[in-house]
């Protein structure tokens, strides 16, 4: 169980208007409590799509022995989505989760990067509603 | 003899961007901005204005940060002068805020962070800071 709270603060990204952004990189190599990193992950993974509403590019986790990897459990929160992106690198924990990704709800999605943990899967959701013409 | 001497601002323009088209676009700033009008017209060109990586190292497994002295001077005098032109910004966690909140950057579009704290990240992207309190006492 993790409790998190918030203070407010002035975020050093509050100089930019997240519209104007496009293609974002991001690379956490630290963290504080290595226990809960795919929680962490999972947090900012939602909070990058929903305020930068207009990217096309992201990439989030460069390294194959980062701790910077996601994972949905049973099912990705509703807000995973994006009507605008067109390529993305992640990695992932296990394959299941690489199907949920592709399940539409990035419907302009063309270029899928993914680098994954596990290659098992327990079990599978396939309900692929977009032509992904490309996939790396 | 001496008037045999050409020196840098001497060569015509042209000559000049086919040289320092060569070197890493950030010596190319930190060394020609607040030199002359000439050399300040060059060096805000778009070839080196464009995308900045204000990072130290290649190689993305080796991001440090820029040396104080490099960076103090793209804060006080060179990034105001060529906010306009950035279209890409590479940054990293220890350095990242002060340059962001140095000046405006109108036509970025595209940021590469680099070697960020879990909790800086959840902070940039929540507007928040979080404090992380958890029952598994074994974690910390």
């Amino acid at each position: 169980m993790i409790n998190i709270f918030f203070l407010d603060h002035q975020s050093a990204l509050s100089h930019i208007d997240p519209n104007q952004i496009d293609s974002l990189t991001i690379d956490i190599n630290q963290y504080e409590d290595k226990c809960r990193y795919s929680d962490v992950n999972l947090l900012i993974f939602t909070h990058i799509l929903t305020i930068f509403s207009k990217l096309k590019y992201l990439n989030f986790g460069l390294f194959f022995d980062s701790f910077q990897r996601l994972s949905f459990g049973n099912s990705p929160p509703a807000t995973i989505f994006s009507s605008t992106l067109l390529e993305l690198h992640v990695s992932l924990i296990d394959f299941t989760d690489c199907l949920y990704l592709l399940d539409g709800r990035f419907s302009q999605l063309h270029t899928l990067r993914v680098k994954t943990v596990h290659d098992h899967s327990t079990h599978t959701i396939l309900n692929n509603k977009v032509n992904y013409n490309y996939f790396q | 003899m001496n008037q045999s001497i050409v020196q840098l601002d001497d060569l015509p323009d042209e000559i000049l961007m086919i040289i320092l088209k060569k070197l890493w676009n950030i010596r190319v700033l930190y060394s020609l901005i607040g030199i002359n009008k000439k050399l300040d017209r060059i060096a805000c060109d778009p070839v080196f204005t464009k995308y900045l990586s204000l990072v130290n190292g290649s190689s993305d497994d080796s991001v440090c940060p820029l040396p104080d002295i490099v960076l103090n001077r793209f804060c006080s005098q060179i990034l105001p002068k060529i906010h306009h032109h950035i279209q890409q910004l590479d940054l990293e966690s220890s350095t990242m805020e002060r340059i962001l909140s140095t000046t405006s950057y109108p036509n970025l579009h595209s940021l590469r962070l680099f070697k960020l704290y879990a909790k800086t990240a959840v902070s940039l992207f929540t507007s928040k800071t979080a404090v992380y309190f958890s029952t598994f006492e074994s974690c910390f």
